[in-house]
């Protein structure tokens, strides 16, 4: 997903979940923050680095191939942008080697989902968009894993796009070995990564191999997963986003208060019914990369009556880099920095708990203290406290 | 990390500090050994790909190429293995492409921390500027002073920096805290 769904439209679940346009714009934010939230961007503000939600291109080429690098990686990508659908799943005459990495394939309507949306509830609204951005990409990401698996995340050139409603008329998809190289969205080409025989390269990450097509509402496709023994799949993203839209709108209502549990496969038909045709709309019609920004923005400024500020990475910096040591947690990033660790440190327990070791080892406060890297410390104490200990 | 990968990492930094003090003191045969290393090396890849293709690359759709792969490197390796001599130019060459490549990759790294404000560009600047060095001192050096000296010792800076490496990774903090609210 883009920016067009991780704010724009995050904005409109907002709005139509209760929330007033200063608290959705600030649920937006944080979802789309969650792109961007890298280590050379929390090293600029001189933030905990345990916080990073994504990468930057040339982090993740650089990014070590050893233990502490594939525990680095999985970690961001299996707790923000994967969020693993079944982490005890099992497959018949598999080694444990493969069926850790088969384990954090993503898809909606997880245990974790659950988890992760009870982890915001009482939170800062910050822990409430760094949720929606979860939430919504285990619709975009399903059938990828948040982590380097050649075996698990590789895609042939047999995908093909279906163009009309009955998918009987097909066109091939093109795959062009380039990651810098712009998508062609009309004319069915897409970058994407190289094929490396490397399981754990970078370049076998999340859906690199199939470029960005999972990011495209528009999209329908099918093609065979890696992992699938050559069942055919088909993915209907305008559906699926449909789904990730009114299920965001379920889960705000829950964490404003609105709704007493957040249940699986619950969705707010009713609040997106008299704006349908509209959602639908944006959501079919082939546009670029940026390109459905306008119709998500000009539909929440309908919405809300109120103009949406751009999204802009600076807004909030200045801010957190002012505040005095002990006084950044309550700054805007500070909220957010919070929610990330604690995000982030709940996906590899359990991961961990399941028996997987491929997001590192997670050690329980309540059992052995205050142990590993610092910078989580910061979900135990205050940073005064923490300096202390 | 656990006990058991730690004591791991520190006793291969050990191991690799060794092999450098060992290319240092005897240089001459320090060529043949590294030869030597880099064809089981090869080898040992292709035996990888084998293992990794019966683990877990047949559960993979058109995973069959990984077989090949595996089998053609074996090939390879053990073809590598029974050649007498191997002109010192593609151990250059080898080493010359292996720093370039990192090298690219740091200052392109050292670029994007730039643009994005970050105070660590420099840091990774100075790593892509001496990984540029080593790679045209590769090239240029190994060719022009034409001793075998050479590309042992631009191998054995890759195995110092290595071994230093793991020894420090064998004392970090890595595991994450999780607390239960």
């Amino acid at each position: 997903m883009n920016t067009d769904f991780h704010y724009y439209a995050t904005y409109c679940a907002a709005v139509l979940a209760g929330f007033s346009h200063e608290e959705s714009v600030t649920v937006a934010y944080s979802a789309e923050l969650t792109d961007n939230c890298t280590k050379t961007f929390l090293s600029k503000l001189k933030a905990p680095r345990e916080a990073a939600t994504s990468q930057l291109t040339m982090e993740m080429m650089d990014a070590r191939n050893d233990l502490i690098g594939i525990w680095d990686i999985t970690r961001i990508w299996a707790s923000f942008h994967f969020l693993p659908y079944d982490l005890y799943a099992q497959k018949p005459h598999c080694a444990k080697q493969y069926l850790d990495k088969y384990r954090l394939i993503c898809g909606p309507n997880s245990d974790l989902l659950v988890e992760t949306v009870n982890l915001a509830k009482g939170k800062s609204l910050q822990a409430f968009g760094l949720c929606m951005h979860v939430l919504a990409d285990t619709w975009a990401h399903r059938y990828f894993a948040g982590t380097t698996s050649l075996v698990i995340n590789n895609v042939d050139d047999s995908v093909r796009e279906l163009m009309n409603a009955d998918g009987t008329e097909t066109r091939p998809i093109t795959f062009v070995r380039n990651p810098g190289r712009p998508d062609d969205v009309f004319g069915g080409s897409y970058s994407a990564t190289m094929f490396v025989t490397s399981e754990n390269s970078v370049m076998n990450l999340g859906h690199g191999r199939a470029g960005r097509i999972p990011d495209y509402s528009f999209l329908r496709y099918r093609y065979q997963p890696a992992w699938a023994d050559y069942e055919e799949f088909e993915k209907n993203n305008p559906e699926d986003y449909y789904h990730a839209f009114t299920q965001m709108i379920d889960a705000l209502r829950f964490l404003k208060g609105d709704s007493e549990t957040f249940e699986k496969e619950r969705y707010a038909f009713d609040a997106v019914e008299p704006h349908e045709n509209t959602i639908r709309t944006i959501l079919t019609t082939r546009q670029g990369e940026n390109d459905a920004c306008r119709a998500w923005k000009a539909f929440g400024e309908q919405l809300s009556g109120t103009s949406i500020p751009d999204f802009s990475l600076e807004t909030h910096q200045q801010e957190y880099i002012d505040a005095p040591e002990g006084k950044k947690n309550d700054t805007f990033l500070g909220r957010y920095i919070l929610a990330a660790l604690a995000q982030k440190s709940m996906v590899t327990n359990r991961i961990h708990r399941s028996g997987n070791v491929l997001a590192g080892r997670s050690i329980d406060y309540n059992e052995k203290g205050l142990r590993g890297l610092r910078d989580y410390w910061a979900l135990v104490f205050s940073p005064e406290e923490a300096q202390d200990e | 990390m656990s006990k058991l990968q730690r004591i791991r990492k520190f006793l291969t930094g050990l191991l690799l500090l060794a092999v450098v003090v060992l290319l240092g003191v005897w240089p001459e045969i320090g060529y043949d050994v590294l030869i030597i290393v880099l064809c089981v090396g090869m080898l040992a890849y292709g035996i990888r790909m084998l293992i990794y293709y019966f683990v877990m690359a047949r559960h993979m759709v058109r995973g069959k190429l990984i077989l090949l792969i595996g089998i053609l490197m074996v090939d390879f390796g053990l073809f590598a293995l029974t050649l007498s001599h191997i002109p010192k130019v593609y151990m250059l060459l080898y080493l010359f492409l292996g720093h370039m490549f990192y090298s690219v990759i740091d200052i392109m790294r050292a670029m994007e921390a730039r643009k994005n404000s970050s105070p660590r560009w420099q840091f990774k600047l100075l790593f892509g500027a001496f990984n540029l060095l080593i790679a045209l001192f590769a090239l240029i050096g190994g060719l022009v002073v034409r001793s075998v000296r050479v590309p042992v010792y631009i191998y054995a800076v890759g195995l110092l920096y290595t071994g230093i490496e793991r020894i420090v990774d064998a004392f970090r903090k890595t595991d994450v805290m999780f607390f239960e609210t």
